[in-house]
């Protein structure tokens, strides 16, 4: 027979999940699978590097200008320290420490800076040193590292509208999740990034 | 009804009686649900028009259709005899029509936004924005696929699998613009199914009506939550196949390219797109058959008056169906040149996931034993999917095992297939939805005897189109072959082909009764009433069609979906959001 | 017989001779043939040494299908019929059978998992690359849009020499004797289908594949190409003709002398 469950009372209509108050809330919860969507398709296109790896007998190519290891290892935690202070600026928010919130959002916009620019000079000797886009470790190369760097750009640029809006608070922070969602998609973006390095560089 | 303490509702949006422009640009999720309805419709009929012609060539090769002239051009049609490439790029875009433009948006885009949140007891999707610009997205999508038919070169004609090199060197086909056009294509409309899903997901997480616990979720909700989270891990995989054959058709890298020809330097891997593109593939058509099996459990547990027959085998074995499709996708491979030890693993894992379809056709099969049903239309095309999905289901099989596909793979065995699980299955759980739906979209039932004449001549019709097809592959005929009179083990198959394409025509027709039966009923119908079907779940507690935010007040449900003759109960269905009789109201 | 041995083939029961080559009835001809117009609505000849092996795998399934199909649709059918309508019947209530769930469970994976084995086998046989005949002379079909490109290796038994014989869209094989068949593709994916012999390999640049067979019967058949590979895909066609293997020798040998 159809078991019959009663239900305390006290839930907001049509919001949440019936009897629990506290469940993820939307927009968190969209982000977080925004976010998993975003790293199928990372997923998928270092899935395609495996596979043209596997298939090339001789890889990467002999002609292949130096790859600086050290280099983007270093930019590597120049990305890590990006995340890191993203995510000291989400607990000066919580803690309602404006000037410390404004100071880490410029220094992780910095190492984020860093980051993009030691990759520029990595693309500018690989180019230079006769990579080609058309060959398929540069275009795989060149794909999957450039489309990480928009993405990294896309963040940079929300850093710096959120700082903006910043300047216009005075006394206390606002606290609003997109910070918190921020900070969540730079960790994952480093996930994602340590597993490019790995694959292409080590 | 019950006077829980529910805080009073509040209406989230009123545009609804509003503008012509708020119409269009509606966020109401039931308008949004007609319009990927009647836009996927629209696109049914294209992809239908299509295979008419492709049945026009293939019943009768080489003969002049004079009446082709007055349409179509020279180029594509000469002096009424359709041209090789064109027929090429019928079926492709025949098959692309159907599976991303008409089958896939009529479930996830037309049902999924009209019956989830009245399922579930909410007033709208999470996000009704993001919603809207799913479908706007989508149907840019479908313009931009139409668009390909006018340009320079014709449209893709690679199939709609589009396997490189032949779809990435424009030399080897002379398409150029036509197949960038297909890639952007699906890339927006991938972007719109993704936008989509990530809505359902939400919606049905957070937004369930209390007490709707998720073993209370009618069926037809289960599967469209398996389904988002379906196309959630396949369609980036898609996306980033897309990126790579874009990449190389406009600045020549080499992905898919094996051999040095014209400005690629060559270096690529063939089977990488094979591998990518059923990665998403395969779990694809389960997409488009997940949301068949919820609704045809719907209409099955309310035509027989009892609950569906073993509820929880029924959501665990979808569960199942969806976690094992992301591990057989090298079953469409095994002639491929892919290592053959795979193929052996690949075929396992096929063989295993048709263990769990096999558990909900005998779950079908429980639920209507013992039953007391009536032959309404919507039943009808319940039952006849579960009948032709089996056998589309059976004739799987042929083609999983190994050494049968060898001599299957790529023949009309194939096509048959994959008519009979399309078309057989989910194509009919489709007009059984519609059927069952109507009355609540449009406030009126269609006409039983029309939506009967539509049935009878759609099966027999299907049957005859589609059953023939395995006898031409165990014959030897292969797919995708523009003339078969060319080769002497095939001639002799043109009688058989000329009667298949005549039933085409009349499953054609009946398509025609259906939509005559459609838009007719919207005026002349017989009104429909709250809940014409005696039905139990939560959309037929309001009026047809329901208002603006459709519940006055959030329901509060006590009990599973399929609560139909329960002993002791007064009447033969158990609303699920009816308080207990006999006990006190909290 | 044919003096040829071929490689060992699992011989399980869906193996000719058993179960399944009894008779014509088993084997589903008994309709065509009894009919002659329909003869060729069916299977055609089995002309390679494994295609009798693969008719029998098709043969088992048609019939495990075959028979659960049947089992279903009467089922289907008379529930429909017993259980139609009726003005003050109550529909008998019931959730759902633990028992029976794990019943229809259990059966269909093992006869799934039966199939699996017994293709498994048949498999591995055709195309282990490590069970391909040891004697099997060797010809080169590298497809292009839109005809099949052969080649024969010529007395120095290598292939990209000049005494390679090459013809087009005419394959010529010995009766009896195994080939290997190296293929790839030139430009696109062609895909190497030979009805009579049940085998269907795609031919794919950049990757070169290999079938064998051996042919065990006389006569002239369809080389068609299977994957679409552009506008004349259709109309891409070949021929094989299997002659005794003396009649092979002789042509091979004439060929090798107008070369010179
Ligand atoms: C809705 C879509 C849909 C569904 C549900 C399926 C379901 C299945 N498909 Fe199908 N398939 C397609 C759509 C679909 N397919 C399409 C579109 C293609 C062609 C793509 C292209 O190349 O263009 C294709 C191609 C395809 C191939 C590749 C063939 C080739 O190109 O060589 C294979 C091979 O294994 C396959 C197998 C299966 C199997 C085993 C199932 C199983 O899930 C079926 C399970 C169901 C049953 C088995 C029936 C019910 C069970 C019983 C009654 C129980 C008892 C049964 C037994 C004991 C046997 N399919
Ligand atoms: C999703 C589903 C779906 C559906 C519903 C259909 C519906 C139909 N299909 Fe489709 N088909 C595919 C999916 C589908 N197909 C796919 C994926 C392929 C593979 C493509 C490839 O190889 O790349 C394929 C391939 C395919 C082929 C093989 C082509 C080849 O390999 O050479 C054929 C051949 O007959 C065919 C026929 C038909 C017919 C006659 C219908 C009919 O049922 C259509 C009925 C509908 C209508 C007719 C529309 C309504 C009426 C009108 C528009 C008015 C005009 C009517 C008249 C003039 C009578 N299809
Ligand atoms: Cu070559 Cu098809
Ligand atoms: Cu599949």
């Amino acid at each position: 027979m159809s078991e019959i469950l009663y239900e305390q009372p006290g839930f907001r209509a049509g919001s949440t999940h019936p009897g629990s108050e506290t469940l993820i809330d939307n927009s968190r919860f969209v982000f977080l699978i925004g976010l998993a969507v975003d790293v199928m398709l990372f997923a998928g296109l270092i899935g395609g590097y495996f596979v043209l790896r596997g298939g090339t007998q001789v890889w990467p190519p002999t002609d292949l200008p130096h790859l600086n290891k050290e280099l983007i290892g270093l930019s590597s935690i120049s990305l890590a320290l990006g995340a890191f202070f993203l995510s000291l600026t989400v607990q000066a928010q919580n803690r309602n420490e404006l000037i410390r919130m404004r100071a880490s959002l410029i220094i992780s916009l910095i190492f984020l800076t860093v980051f993009l620019g030691m990759n520029a000079i990595e693309w500018k000797n690989l180019l230079t040193g006769g990579l080609q886009v058309r060959t398929v470790f540069g275009g795989i190369y060149f794909l999957v590292t450039g489309v990480f760097h928009i993405h990294i750009l896309a963040g940079m640029c929300y850093i710096l509208l959120k700082y903006r809006r910043t300047l216009r608070w005075k006394y206390y922070t606002r606290s609003t999740v997109s910070i918190a969602h921020l900070s969540y998609f730079m960790y994952a973006m480093l996930i994602v990034w340590l597993g490019i390095y790995g694959v292409v560089y080590l | 009804m019950s006077t829980l303490p529910i805080s009073e509702p509040k209406i989230i949006r009123s545009e609804s009686q509003g503008s012509f422009w708020s119409n269009i640009f509606s966020l109401d999720h039931k308008t949004i649900g007609k319009q990927y309805l009647f836009t996927s419709l629209f696109f049914l009929l294209v992809g239908g028009a299509l295979a008419m012609m492709m049945r026009l060539q293939l019943g009768w090769p080489g003969h002049h259709f004079g009446f082709l002239n007055w349409i179509f051009s020279q180029r594509v049609v000469a002096d009424g005899i359709i041209m090789p490439d064109f027929y090429n790029a019928l079926f492709t875009m025949h098959g692309t029509f159907m599976i991303f433009f008409a089958i896939m948006p009529l479930l996830v885009g037309g049902f999924g936004n009209y019956l989830i949140p009245l399922k579930i007891g909410a007033r709208d999707m999470a996000f009704p924005r993001l919603n809207m610009i799913s479908y706007w997205l989508f149907l840019t999508a479908g313009l931009i696929m139409l668009s390909s038919f006018f340009v320079e070169g014709g449209p893709a004609a690679m199939g709609w699998t589009a396997y490189p090199p032949l779809s990435d060197v424009k030399d080897y086909t002379g398409i150029g613009a036509g197949m960038n056009l297909w890639l952007v294509s699906l890339l927006i409309s991938g972007i719109a199914s993704v936008l989509g899903a990530i809505n359902y997901i939400t919606t049905i997480v957070n937004m369930r009506a209390p007490g709707l616990t998720w073993f209370r979720l009618p069926l037809t909700v289960w599967s469209l939550f398996i389904v988002a989270t379906l196309l959630l891990i396949a369609i980036p995989v898609l996306t980033s196949a897309i990126i790579l054959l874009l990449f190389d058709r406009t600045v020549f890298t080499s992905f898919f390219v094996p051999n040095a020809v014209g400005d690629h330097t060559g270096g690529g891997q063939v089977l990488l797109w094979q591998h990518l593109f059923w990665f998403f593939g395969h779990p694809e058509v389960y997409i488009m058959i997940l949301p068949a099996m919820g609704i045809a459990s719907d209409v099955l547990s309310n035509f027989a008056r009892k609950p569906i027959f073993g509820y929880h085998a029924m959501v665990y074995s979808m569960l199942a169906i969806a976690g094992l499709g992301f591990f057989v996708w090298g079953h469409h491979m095994f002639q491929s040149g892919m290592n053959p030890f795979l193929g052996t693993s690949f075929m396992v894992s096929t063989m295993v996931i048709a263990v769990p379809s096999a558990i909900k056709t005998f779950n079908w099969l429980g639920t209507l034993w013992g039953g007391n049903f009536k032959f309404d239309t919507p039943f009808l095309f319940a039952v006849g999917f579960v009948a032709m999905f089996v056998i589309g289901g059976l004739s799987g099989i042929f083609a999983a095992s190994t050494p049968v596909d060898i001599y299957f793979h790529d023949t009309y065995f194939i096509v048959a297939h994959l008519h009979y699980v399309l078309f057989g299955g989910s194509l009919f759980a489709i007009f059984a939805g519609l059927y069952f739906w109507y009355p609540k979209m449009f406030g009126r039932m269609m006409n039983e005897r029309l939506g009967k004449a539509h049935f009878w001549t759609m099966l027999l019709a299907f049957n005859g189109v589609f059953f023939p097809m395995h006898i031409l592959g165990i014959g030897g005929m292969q797919r995708r072959i523009y003339d078969y009179m060319q080769f002497p083990h095939l001639a002799h198959f043109q009688p058989l082909n000329a009667f298949m394409s005549i039933c085409a025509f009349i499953l054609g027709f009946s398509i025609l009764l259906f939509l005559f039966n459609f838009f007719w009923s919207m005026k002349r119908g017989k009104l429909a009433g709250p809940n014409p079907w005696r039905a139990t779940t939560l959309e037929w507690t309001v009026s047809s069609p329901p208002p603006h935010g459709n519940f006055a007040e959030i329901p509060y449900v006590f009990r599973g979906p399929y609560e139909y003759s329960v002993p002791g109960h007064a009447s033969d269905y158990w609303p699920q959001n009816e308080p207990p009789s006999g006990k006190d109201e909290l | 017989m044919l003096g040829y041995t071929t490689p060992p083939l699992p011989s399980p029961l869906v193996r000719g001779g058993r179960l399944f080559d009894l008779s014509h009835l088993l084997r589903g001809r008994l309709l065509m043939d009894v009919i002659p117009q329909y003869h060729h609505w069916w299977l055609p000849d089995e002309a390679s040494s494994y295609a009798s092996q693969i008719d029998g795998t098709f043969y088992l399934i048609l019939w495990i299908t075959g028979i659960v199909f049947a089992l279903f649709a009467i089922t289907l059918v008379v529930f429909l019929i017993r259980y139609r309508y009726r003005e003050g019947r109550i529909a008998h209530f019931t959730r759902g059978s633990l028992r029976l769930e794990i019943i229809w469970t259990i059966i269909p994976a093992v006869i799934l998992v039966f199939l699996a084995f017994q293709s498994e086998a048949l498999w591995s046989a055709i195309k282990d690359p490590s069970k391909f005949p040891k004697n099997a002379s060797i010809i080169q079909i590298h497809p292009r849009q839109f005809q099949w490109d052969i080649a024969y290796p010529g007395p120095d038994g290598m292939f990209g020499t000049k005494d390679d014989i090459k013809t087009i869209n005419e394959l010529y094989l010995p009766l009896g004797q195994p080939v290997r068949i190296d293929l790839e593709g030139q430009d696109v994916i062609h895909s190497f289908f030979v009805p009579e012999f049940r085998i269907k390999q795609d031919a794919v640049p950049g990757l070169p594949t290999s079938v064998w067979i051996v042919p065990t019967k006389l006569g002239k058949y369809d080389i068609a190409c299977a994957e679409l590979c552009g506008l004349g895909h259709y109309s891409m066609r070949g021929t094989v003709y299997v002659m005794p293997k003396d009649s092979i020798d002789h042509w091979l040998s004439s060929q090798t002398a107008i070369k010179k």
